[in-house]
């Protein structure tokens, strides 16, 4: 039963999906339905979230593990503040200074650390030990020269190539497009073998099953 | 020395990289930009096409961590179609970026008269993914769960009332800022008719520009550099031209770094070739 239910529901679910747009183009009937009825679902799975990480943190605080601290200021501010969106409503303005008060500096400040470590980072990585990793370097310091306005200082958009910011363009739109695209294709391919696996009741992975 | 050089600590690099970008900001040089004609240029010439009036949707597809990049690609994007007299429906495939780009978007809407319900309108997340979008291509209205940001009925809102379907002839274009994933694939796999252009962070615009010559992103503005090049094409200049200089410093300060490690690193070599 719990082995064969969810597969058969999936099945039976990408079978209904696939006829109605490839076959009869009614994809607002059963399609939409599901639609709406995963938008009802992912709300469900929100408090699903909730339900596990009071679990695992919960587990983690009643055993005292190693930074047990850290798993209950986080089960605190979830739960405090979530009770407290849902009595005041999100457009309270204490509830939203909540967040922007804390979650955009925060985010600023380990976004803003990237640089430093990126600089440190281009100091002692880049090496051109091969010719790989020479043209890669001189590909890197080209594109990063030629986005700034100090590569059209070296060498103008209007002359010959059209400057740094041409070559530049030509890297990012020819090479660069057709390896992105060949990426993108296979894994595409690959999502569609899973799909197929799922569809057809070999992969079960996903429903916790070997 | 070179052995010193090739273990320089990373502090004195953090300390450089802090002046090359104080002191522009401090007192900046003013380099001029130039306009890039495949993805900047693009954007703006397609907003521009659009007739007075048209609804362009914002999807915030980011974060507070790109704040530097997407916030002056926003108001540059507002600006040009506060010029043109186009509609704003504001929307967003992250909460996080609905949360902290909404109180701008009004803010800057009240300096240009925009009447909240009429001119513009904010959704607000809708939790659920690309269903929720499917959804909407289907019935709006119920697809959006008939309220705004602000639990607004949307029967209350004028602008709502000609949004019924989210398809080309409700929405004459969707701009998403964008520094991740879910982003631009939504709208590129289930809404391909509607026009797409994008405001990308700098990270994301190497996997973004492959869609330029197939038509399916009719223009793209390039991180911060994008973003002074459109404030350049409205004509008001912001803060991403402000810190223009700074990031060419910054840049050249890394191209430094990068020529240095590779003299330190090929004269150890040597040296260490020539002890054996």
């Amino acid at each position: 039963m719990r082995r064969n239910v969810p597969v058969i529901l999936t099945t039976v679910t990408a079978v209904i999906v696939f006829f109605s747009i490839v076959l009869f183009k009614t994809a607002d009937v059963w399609p939409g339905r599901f639609d709406r009825m995963q938008q009802f679902m992912a709300a469900v799975m929100m408090f699903m979230g909730m339900a596990n990480m009071t679990r695992v943190h919960g587990n983690v605080v009643l055993k005292k593990d190693r930074n047990w601290i850290f798993s209950a200021w986080l089960l605190l501010v979830m739960y405090v503040y979530a009770i407290f969106g849902m009595s005041v409503g999100n457009t309270n303005d204490t509830y939203r200074w909540f967040y922007n008060a804390f979650i955009p500096p925060v985010n600023a400040t380990m976004y803003s650390m990237v640089a430093f470590y990126l600089t440190s980072a281009s100091y002692k990585a880049f090496r051109a030990r091969t010719v790989d990793a020479a043209l890669m370097m001189a590909c890197a310091v080209w594109v990063m020269i030629s986005n700034v306005p100090i590569g059209d200082k070296l060498w103008g958009s209007e002359s010959w190539l059209g400057g740094m910011a041409g070559v530049r363009d030509w890297i990012v739109s020819i090479p660069n497009s057709a390896v992105s695209r060949g990426i993108s294709v296979g894994s595409t391919l690959g999502a569609f073998a899973t799909q197929l696996r799922i569809l057809l009741g070999l992969e079960r992975r996903h429903l916790g099953q070997g | 020395m070179l052995e010193k050089l090739n273990n320089l600590d990373s502090r004195w690099m953090y300390l450089a990289l802090v002046i090359v970008l104080v002191i522009p900001i401090i007192k900046p040089i003013g380099m001029s930009i130039s306009v890039n004609k495949d993805l900047t240029q693009r954007m703006y010439d397609f907003i521009d096409s659009l007739p007075p009036g048209s609804l362009i949707m914002f999807d915030l597809a980011s974060n507070s961590s790109s704040d530097t990049e997407i916030t002056p690609m926003i108001y540059a994007v507002m600006e040009h179609m506060y010029q043109k007299g186009h509609k704003l429906l504001v929307a967003g495939q992250w909460s996080s970026g609905l949360a902290f780009w909404s109180p701008k978007i009004d803010e800057r809407a009240r300096e240009y008269g925009w009447v909240y319900g009429v001119d513009y309108v904010n959704i607000g997340y809708k939790a659920g993914g690309t269903s929720t979008w499917r959804a909407m291509g289907q019935d709006f209205w119920k697809g959006a769960m008939e309220v705004d940001i602000n639990g607004t009925p949307f029967s209350e809102l004028p602008i709502m009332q000609n949004i019924r379907k989210l398809d080309d002839k409700t929405i004459d274009c969707i701009v998403i800022f964008e520094s991740g994933s879910p982003g631009m694939e939504t709208w590129i796999t289930y809404f391909p008719t509607i026009p797409l252009c994008k405001g990308s962070v700098a990270a994301e615009i190497s996997s973004s520009v492959r869609y330029i010559p197939t038509g399916q992103l009719k223009g793209l503005i390039p991180g911060m550099r994008g973003a002074a090049e459109y404030e350049k094409l409205v004509n008001r200049p912001g803060i991403a031209t402000q810190l223009m200089d700074a990031q060419s410093m910054s840049h050249l300060l890394v191209v430094a770094l990068i020529a240095l490690g590779n003299i330190a690193y090929f004269g150890t070599k040597r040296k260490m070739a020539r002890g054996r």
